[in-house]
């Protein structure tokens, strides 16, 4: 097996990238480059507001219109939503938005991991509380080999049977999303999930540096 | 959301600093902020920063019928998108007020002035013809991945999408800047016309074309005070609380494209302000497009090589120097199980050994079954583990729930220059530092 099959492509962050959000993250993986920011909570429209808790509200812009226009660009948005919310604790903000925005700027493979993570790190940055943090992989099953890659770029991609974003807690190192594309078999879902839980500490580790990297000296 | 309202104390504040030929940012009047362009690994892509304001612009192109009254013409299509991301008052739609203004200035900047040679972009004259649809699996992809061809279809569609990922004022110059910069990055696939057949190369077959553009025009935004000052390349402050907008498109040979007046509030004084202010902003338009053609041709050399540029891509966005920044090494991921894809086994403990040689190197060697793997060994923070924080009621049970609490170690350490700073001085001067990483080591 390559290194390129089984390693993390370099990450490379910076937080506080812009200067109207709340917070916001800039999260580069290989050559997937997604911006995050977060704001909130804030004044909701009267419709979407629920009375307990926050609303969260996700919006997704790519450069690639035919995914923005898709079916897939909705499947993004529910992915950030549904995932953000889990973590987040949205009862302290009750008839509020939380507000998730993230922008593509490019997309070389695994770009809905890369989302999640942004946006996990600009959700870090904005100081909203939540229960756990989240982090998630991409690995794909390879056509020939069957071999399980991780963070699998363009080129890789073309040859993959099956497509698996994974995203897991921060305490437990439970599942809680799973996005699949393609035909696979339980057990390489299993294993799939068991690879990449055993992968997924060093990107907590990199939320780990960064964030204690700047909360000492602020 | 709606916009936050500007206090009168505030307005008047601006107001007398303004007066008194200074502004909130430390410029002087006529002093524009450093711009910065970074360019995607795709033609056509980049992301512009003005100060504060930062806006990414993408160039695509597809073919389409052209229009009746202009059968021999390609065409462009300019669209702004203010993402909420810029500001809180925007809500990402494309209808609103402020986005049609900064669409209709981009038209008249790009589309009216006729920098784009859209005759060139043509590729059948008037001439119906039918074109054997071949291969349409690759387009969302790479746009055009092997031959790409629809019937009647005649001309070039160019399209800039420009979106405002941050305001901090003077959107107008920066996605101007941006469309232009993209607009000049750009490189469109070529074609051969073949009388019956229009073939489209993919970029791995024959190289790819840049745009003729006659001329490059950009915006140049001032803003009147109600004290008759003039400045230039407004901040978000500056834009609500100044009386006029006044923006002038420029070419590199000092020609006039557009001009574009807004009056916020009823003043006399505009029509003092283009002849003040008009051989400033061609020199500094002049100034500006030297180095936006700078940049680009910078990045396009590059590119041609087939190499990654040094200078100006997306990854230098990311600031090295910063707290708020990391950058990591490519990770690998050694694990004893990894080889083992059918056996993989809820039973097999993870056994881990410290391989020095491996640890060393970025690329792992795969010497047989259980050598490659790595050892957290620290405690890790945030997985558990031993309670670290003192409780002055702790009962037992509480115990329990302690498995769950994440926290983060705080190591003593010496002061680091960020600490030693003195905030309790009385000096009205502020000084502004940004702390680096090497402040805290």
């Amino acid at each position: 097996m390559s290194p390129d099959e089984c390693s993390f492509r370099p990450m490379a962050c910076e937080l506080n990238y812009l200067s109207n959000s709340d917070g916001s993250a800039f999260l580069k993986q290989g050559e997937t480059v997604i911006l995050a920011g977060v704001n909130g909570p804030v004044q909701v429209k009267q419709t979407k507001s629920i009375y307990n808790k926050a609303t969260v509200q996700a919006v997704y812009e790519t450069k690639n219109e035919k995914r923005l226009a898709g079916d897939e660009g909705q499947l993004i948005r529910l992915c950030i939503t549904k995932t953000c919310e889990s973590a987040l604790l949205t009862s302290l903000h009750p008839s509020t938005m939380i507000q998730i925005s993230i922008e593509e700027l490019e997309d070389n493979g695994s770009s809905l991991a890369c989302i999640l993570n942004s946006s996990c790190l600009a959700l870090i940055n904005s100081g909203l509380a939540m229960k756990y943090t989240f982090a998630a992989v991409c690995c794909m099953i390879d056509e020939e080999s069957n071999n399980i890659i991780l963070d699998p770029n363009t080129l890789q991609l073309k040859k993959a049977k099956a497509v698996f974003t994974l995203v897991f807690d921060s305490v437990k190192k439970e599942l809680i999303t799973c996005q699949s594309s393609g035909s696979f078999k339980e057990e390489e879902l299993l294993t799939s999930i068991k690879k990449c839980r055993e992968a997924v500490h060093h990107i907590f580790e990199f939320y780990r540096d960064i964030v204690k990297q700047y909360a000492t000296a602020i | 959301m709606k916009e936050t309202y500007i206090s009168t104390c505030e307005k008047n504040f601006v107001n007398k600093a303004i007066l008194a030929d200074t502004r909130l940012d430390g410029r002087t009047l006529l002093e524009p902020r450093p711009l910065k362009i970074n360019f995607g690994a795709k033609w056509g892509s980049c992301l512009v920063s003005l100060g504060q304001t930062r806006a990414t612009a993408q160039v695509s192109c597809d073919i389409q019928t052209p229009k009746a009254a202009r059968p021999n013409e390609g065409m462009l299509y300019v669209s702004v998108n203010l993402s909420p991301l810029a500001a809180e008052h925007f809500d990402g739609s494309r209808s609103s007020e402020a986005t049609a203004v900064i669409n209709r200035i981009l038209e008249k900047c790009l589309k009216e002035s006729k920098c784009v040679d859209l005759e060139s972009l043509c590729i059948v004259a008037d001439k119906k013809v039918c074109i054997k649809s071949i291969k349409l699996i690759n387009i969302c992809k790479l746009r055009f991945g092997n031959l790409y061809s629809i019937l009647f279809l005649q001309v070039w569609n160019i399209r800039v999408d420009i979106t405002i990922i941050n305001h901090d004022g003077n959107l107008i110059d920066c996605a101007a800047i941006a469309a232009l910069a993209a607009l000049m990055h750009f490189h469109r696939p070529d074609v051969t016309s073949t009388g019956e057949e229009v073939i489209v190369h993919s970029f791995i077959e024959k190289d790819p074309l840049p745009l003729t553009l006659y001329h490059h025009p950009i915006c140049i935004s001032f803003i009147t005070f109600e004290n008759g000052k003039t400045v230039v390349d407004p901040s978000y402050l500056e834009e609500r609380v100044g009386t006029a907008i006044f923006t002038l498109t420029l070419n590199s040979h000092r020609e006039v494209c557009s001009l574009y007046f807004d009056y916020m509030e009823n003043t006399a004084l505009v029509a003092d302000v283009i002849p003040s202010v008009s051989t400033f902003a061609a020199n500094y338009a002049y100034e500006l497009i030297r180095e936006v053609k700078e940049l680009v041709r910078q990045d396009v050399e590059a590119k041609y090589k087939k190499e990654v540029p040094e200078m100006n891509t997306f990854a230098q966005c990311i600031a090295t120097d910063k707290v708020t920044s990391m950058i990591s090494e490519r990770i690998n991921i050694k694990l004893m199980t990894w080889n083992h894809y059918n056996q993989a086994d809820e039973e097999v403990s993870c056994s881990m050994e410290t391989d020095p040689v491996n640890e060393e190197k970025s690329e792992i060697i795969n010497v047989g079954n259980g050598t490659a793997e790595l050892v957290m060994s620290k405690s890790n923070i945030a997985e558990g583990g031993k309670n670290m924080w003192h409780s002055s009621d702790s009962s037992d049970n509480e115990f329990e729930h302690w498995q769950d609490v994440e926290f983060v170690e705080v190591k003593n350490r010496e002061k680091t220059p960020a600490e030693t700073i003195d905030l309790s001085g009385d000096s009205e001067e502020e000084e502004t530092t940004v702390l680096s990483k090497l402040d805290l080591e």
